[in-house]
């Protein structure tokens, strides 16, 4: 069970990586994570949620007391 | 224009909810604090936070104390909440709404995005609940079982930070292009 449950996580990776390559090397496909980025902080709400998702992992991982 | 930043306030105050309700349930009460407080500021228009000198000096202070410090601790604690001043600066209150149209490979590419995020909520959430129920953490690791080991030694916990500082940098970067 932990194989399977670890090669999902591996593919969700794999899945992450191929969609960051296309949108390097396939930019009239797909737009890149800057240029996506950019619009989305063009919404005040977006970048809000966005910095505190950034910030609330290195909490998450480092910075809690409470790591359960 | 309204349309567009009410949809995206809504849709984030839902997500923010569940977040922390997530957080209530599994005891995180700071975590949950803080994701209402995302909520907060979302529906506070006339909220302004304007950077200051020491925001920044503050969140190098911290980030320095995480390099040194060993994870989960008061120091790297309160290390963490240093670097929230900055981090509530660089938000750009002040700043409205613009209005925009998405282009094509936009769509296209926040929809595959999009579905790589949710795809590992969801796997995420299925080892949780999973592990929670056997209580065998090994069959069915959360992410979060998998990183913190390696955050141990002190090679782990720098290439996680030097990750994540990235991450953190490249999103500053975007912002200040705006």
């Amino acid at each position: 069970m932990r194989t399977f449950s670890l090669s999902i996580y591996g593919a969700l990776t794999i899945f992450g990586f191929g969609t960051w390559l296309a949108s390097k090397f396939l930019p009239a496909k797909f737009a890149p994570l800057n240029e996506l980025f950019g619009r989305a902080f063009e919404s005040r709400s977006n970048r809000i949620a966005i910095l505190i998702i950034w910030w609330w992992f290195g909490w998450h991982f480092l910075g809690t007391p409470w790591p359960e | 224009m309204f349309g567009v930043a009410f949809t995206s306030t809504r849709a984030w105050s839902a997500i923010f909810l569940i977040c922390a309700s997530f957080q209530i349930y599994r005891s995180a009460f700071l975590d949950a604090a803080l994701f209402l407080v995302g909520v907060l500021f979302m529906h506070r228009k006339e909220l302004s936070i304007s950077p200051r000198p020491w925001h920044k000096a503050l969140a190098i202070m911290g980030v320095v104390t995480l390099f040194i410090f060993p994870h989960h601790n008061f120091v790297t604690m309160v290390s963490s909440l240093a670097l929230l001043p900055f981090v509530f600066s660089s938000m750009d209150f002040d700043k409205s709404d613009q209005t925009f149209r998405a282009t094509k490979q936009e769509i296209r590419s926040a929809k595959v995005w999009a579905l790589v995020a949710i795809l590992a909520c969801i796997w995420e959430l299925t080892m949780y609940f999973c592990a929670d129920d056997t209580g065998n953490d090994r069959k069915f690791p959360t992410i979060t079982d998998l990183i913190d080991p390696q955050l141990a030694s002190t090679l782990g916990k720098t290439v996680f930070l030097v990750i994540w500082l990235f991450f953190g940098l490249q999103i500053l970067k975007v912002l200040k292009e705006k």
